[in-house]
């Protein structure tokens, strides 16, 4: 090969040749900054060591874990369980444990970018000044040719709990009087049924389970979506507890339990009727109890034994009268005795009532108040921080929807109802959406009209780590930093703990945190038209944690200061057993049977039977879609862990109705209705029931799938007291399946 | 004193590397296409590759697609990527890299992590300019051969590979040709270059000679 050299040297390189190709390298060479010089790089002895930091999982789950981020070299090399979080006790999920994966998954989105046009995956980089000189643009834009911000809408919820990121709420008040989703798809249903039951929603200290001698777990899943509570469950069950489970899906919980009962969906409140009505029958009620603490008994008690049957319930059911009776007799002789209601079960027609009827089954045995007892769903008693990061008012002079007192306020749209409501509304109509936490392009009912709302557009902006259905739908990803990334602190809606979320690594590429964005987009704003956003415009991320806290927290979780929280988490000292005074926050201060409050909003008042959604005549089996073992919503899946364990998302089908319809194991199934459709490949198995087919939600990989294509934007019965709107019933979702 | 020849040869590598860095750290320009063009006929035969013109919008859209995003990357422009079992960002490759950068005395101020491609070439066409400056010329040699031994040359085919797989864009498969066939070439070239390269002096003898 000494050719080659010579026949180099033959070529005529001119000077100007080489120059130019390294001046045109050498402006690159500057920006990588892999520069010449030794330059006065930060020393690596610096974070030479193995340093561990103090996260908490941000996502909207039970456990909200306490976790401990193992970095070496400004890496993080590993994600574990808290050991010093009292409920996480070291161990975090399947998820949890993919978190190291998630934060260096190559797919993340990594810069500011532009897509044009819309949806065509034709993406252009952008630096962030661009970015938010094109947002900000944008938004006095609309503001001038409207008079007020309302053309603007924000969708934002649950993809990080963090409280530091309720800074994305500061940010669009801090422009003006806006538009933005109110309401929860989550949990409504239920919180304003134990309102209209005791006066609040407040769950026991769900470590306090151990203590129960029999759990009915009624429509959650802890095996797969809260697996520490799962723990304690098995902790009572070692202790002699009964364990029951209820459920229309043969759950991996369920196969722990020592009784399982498949209910017909939405029937729940019928099955709580009739073990009322035996327990009742049976003279096992507690009379003491009723006579002082509760009201509406006596109507109560007329109700049951006017209208309540065992058969009754079994026809409605589907589970025999023996299965009631056994559960009856177990729930109301075993002491104490604990109900555990999932989400899932409320999100129906009539899912607020349904939690209404089992509520009742603790009133009427007194169970309620009691340790090892109770009818648990949720609290949010832990969350009374400051919100400092949304507490700044719109500019002055800003204009919006005049309220009743003349006063401007923020405009609403029913987040349950999001692709309708933004697209109706005139006058001014919704020009510009913000989209943070939140991935409405596959989590929202009627798929195929959140598209359309998407489209009607003039700016779709989405704040997200990876590029879900919603990103896809933006003219502008803006890359969000990970809980590793920017410092937060967390509190759950279930267990009694708080756990700081230091920043544990620097952020991956140009991430940056909502609040930075938040700060960013301010400054761009005001650079183009001074005053027009009162957020601030910079600030340390760490002391806007610190900003969050007072006095209250501090008693509460009994802690001088919430840098204590970097020692070790900390657990508020609420009472372990809600509502042991029995003092109810009722109107009457006592447990309401009958709820006058109900009936004043126009719901029956008291736990009585509303009918379940029946299937129309061409869609005849009702599709459930709840949530996945190997993911939260539409987080997680697409990690290759998860793809490699749970590669693509099956349809869960009885035999029995597989054989009806010619389909068999592996087959492909279009499952529709007049919505939309989605394909999914059969799986049989006995763990559904025949009339019903079941797949889990998610976001897979380089998929399209969705399960809320044939979902219509249908309200559930209750919501509306506590959170704004009423839930909404994704599992009264009727369907027809044919091979494809 | 290098042979002339050697000279200009390691003159048009060392182009030719620079040109490839800029190529992978942002999208395309006619101009720095123009260059590259020259540099790779310089090469002739050993590369025979031409690349068409980039077309604009076109071929920026293809070049985030391909190695920026926003969305799942066909080809992830990341050492770590192709050499970890979970092809991820930030594993041992990427320390091995950073480690690297150090004991030369560089580092990355760019918001990517060092062992993406753009990088890796800058740091070797660096090295590559240190020997034709003369300065410690054998160790920036032997540098070389080791950077090209254990980093570049474990994964950049594989990349490459993957590039002229997942693109219909005719520039962006050529370039990924181009880039295969030149670290290709590496094997050839780099075991011949110590004997071309007069034994190292006394740097204050080298400036007064």
């Amino acid at each position: 090969m000494r050719n080659l050299f010579e026949r180099a040297g033959e070529v005529l390189l001119t000077r100007r040749t080489l120059l130019k190709a390294s001046a045109a390298a050498g402006a690159v060479a500057a920006l990588s900054g892999c520069t010449r010089e030794p330059a006065a790089f930060q020393s690596p002895a610096t974070d030479a060591g193995v340093q561990t930091f103090r996260t908490a999982c941000p996502r909207n789950c039970y456990d909200t874990c306490g976790q401990i981020a193992t970095v070496k070299d400004g890496i993080l090399r590993k994600v574990d369980g808290d050991p010093l979080h009292g409920y996480t006790r070291g161990r975090l999920c399947v998820k949890g444990y993919t978190y190291a994966n998630r934060t260096y998954s190559p797919d993340r989105i990594k810069y500011p970018m532009v897509q044009s046009p819309r949806g065509s995956g034709n993406w252009k980089r952008v630096s962030w000044d661009e970015a938010l000189t094109m947002i900000a643009d944008k938004i006095l834009d609309l503001k001038k040719r409207y008079g007020s911000l309302l053309p603007l809408a924000l969708d934002k919820y649950s993809g990080n709990f963090g409280i530091v990121h309720y800074a994305v709420e500061g940010m669009l008040s801090s422009m003006g009087y806006h538009t933005y989703a109110l309401g929860t798809p989550c949990w409504p249903a239920g919180l304003d049924a134990q309102i209209y039951d005791m006066g609040a929603f407040m769950n026991h200290d769900p470590e306090e389970m151990a203590n129960s001698k029999y759990i009915i777990i009624w429509g959650a899943n802890p095996a797969w979506c809260a697996v520490h509570q799962m723990d304690i469950i098995m902790e009572a069950r070692a202790r002699g507890a009964k364990v029951v489970v209820i459920d229309p899906i043969h759950t991996a919980t369920a196969s722990k339990a020592d009784l399982y009962i498949q209910i017909k969906p939405s029937t729940d409140g019928a099955l709580a009727l009739g073990m009322a009505r035996w327990i009742v029958d049976h003279n096992l009620h507690d009379k003491a109890f009723l006579e002082q603490h509760v009201k509406g008994w006596p109507e109560f008690e007329a109700y049951l034994k006017q209208e309540v049957t065992l058969e009754w319930a079994s026809k409605i059911t589907g589970v025999p009268v023996e299965a009631i009776v056994e559960l009856a007799g177990g729930y109301a002789t075993t002491k104490p005795s604990m109900l555990w209601m999932g989400y899932g079960m409320q999100r129906h027609i009539n899912g607020g009532q349904n939690i209404r009827a089992i509520d009742a089954l603790a009133a009427i045995t007194g169970q309620i108040g009691v340790s090892g007892g109770g009818a648990q769903y949720a609290h949010l008693a832990t969350w009374g921080f400051n919100y400092h990061a949304m507490s700044f008012s719109p500019p002055a002079g800003s204009v919006g929807l005049k309220g009743p007192d003349g006063k401007y306020t923020n405009r609403t749209v029913n987040m349950n109802n999001f692709a309708a409501e933004i697209q109706a509304l005139k006058d001014p109509p919704v020009k510009m959406l913000w989209i943070a936490g939140r991935n409405p392009g596959s989590q929202d009912p009627d798929a195929k009209d959140i598209k359309k709302a998407f489209e009607s557009m003039e700016m779709v902006v989405v704040v997200d780590h990876f590029l879900n259905h919603s990103a896809e739908m933006a003219d502008i990803v803006l890359p969000c930093t990970t809980h590793f990334e920017s410092p937060d602190v967390n509190v759950a809606y279930w267990h009694y703990w708080m756990s700081i979320n230091e920043r544990a690594i620097k952020p991956m590429f140009e991430a940056k945190s909502d609040l930075e964005i938040a700060w960013a987009l301010s400054k761009k704003l005001n650079q183009l038209q001074p005053g027009s956003c009162t957020y601030p415009t910079e600030g340390n991320e760490e002391e806007w944690v610190g900003k969050e806290f007072n006095q209250g927290i501090y008693d509460l979780f009994g802690i001088r200061d919430w840098k204590a929280l970097r020692q070790k988490p900390a657990k508020a000292t609420l009472p372990t057993v809600s509502w042991a005074d029995r003092k109810f926050t009722t109107p009457s201060g006592k447990y309401e049977l009958y709820s006058d409050k109900a009936k004043a909003n126009g719901l029956p008042p008291m736990p009585t039977y509303v009918r379940e959604m029946q299937a129309p005549a061409e869609f005849p089996f009702r599709f459930l879609t709840p949530h996945p073992q190997h993911a939260l919503h539409s987080q997680f899946q697409n990690i290759p862990y998860m793809m490699q364990s749970n590669p693509e998302p099956m349809l869960e089908i009885h035999p029995k109705l597989a054989e009806a319809k010619g389909i068999k194991d592996g087959d492909m199934v279009r499952v529709f209705n007049k919505l939309g459709e989605v394909r999914l490949r059969a799986r049989l198995t006995r763990l559904v029931p025949p009339d019903t087919v079941v797949t889990y939600e998610s976001w897979y990989k380089d998929s399209k799938f969705n399960v809320n294509h044939t979902v219509a934007a249908i309200p559930a019965d209750m919501g509306k007291l506590y959170t704004g709107n009423n839930g909404i019933s994704f599992h009264d979702n009727f369907v027809n399946i044919e091979r494809v | 004193m290098i042979d002339a020849g050697v000279a200009a040869f390691c003159e048009t590598r060392l182009a030719l590397f620079y040109l490839l860095q800029r190529a992978y750290a942002a999208p395309m320009t006619p101009e720095v296409t123009h260059d590259l063009n020259d540099a790779l006929s310089l090469y002739g035969e050993l590369i025979n590759v031409e690349l068409p013109p980039c077309e604009g919008d076109a071929d920026e859209a293809e070049f985030n697609r391909l190695f920026v995003g926003p969305g799942r990357l066909p080809a992830p422009p990341y050492e770590s990527v192709w050499r970890s079992e979970d092809r991820l960002l930030m594993q041992a490759a990427a320390e091995g890299v950073r480690s690297v950068y150090l004991e030369y005395g560089v580092q990355n101020t760019y918001p990517e992590p060092e062992d993406h491609l753009a990088l890796e070439l800058e740091f070797y066409a660096l090295l590559q300019y240190r020997v034709l400056n003369g300065e410690a010329p054998h160790r920036h040699l032997a540098a070389q051969q080791r950077f090209w031994t254990e980093h570049l040359s474990t994964w950049v085919p594989a990349f490459c590979q993957a590039v002229e797989e997942s693109t219909s864009s005719p520039f962006y498969r050529n370039l990924a040709v181009a880039s295969r066939r030149i670290l290709g070439a590496e094997t050839t070239i780099l075991p011949m270059l110590p004997s071309a390269i007069p034994a190292e002096e006394e740097p204050a003898h080298a400036k007064s000679v």
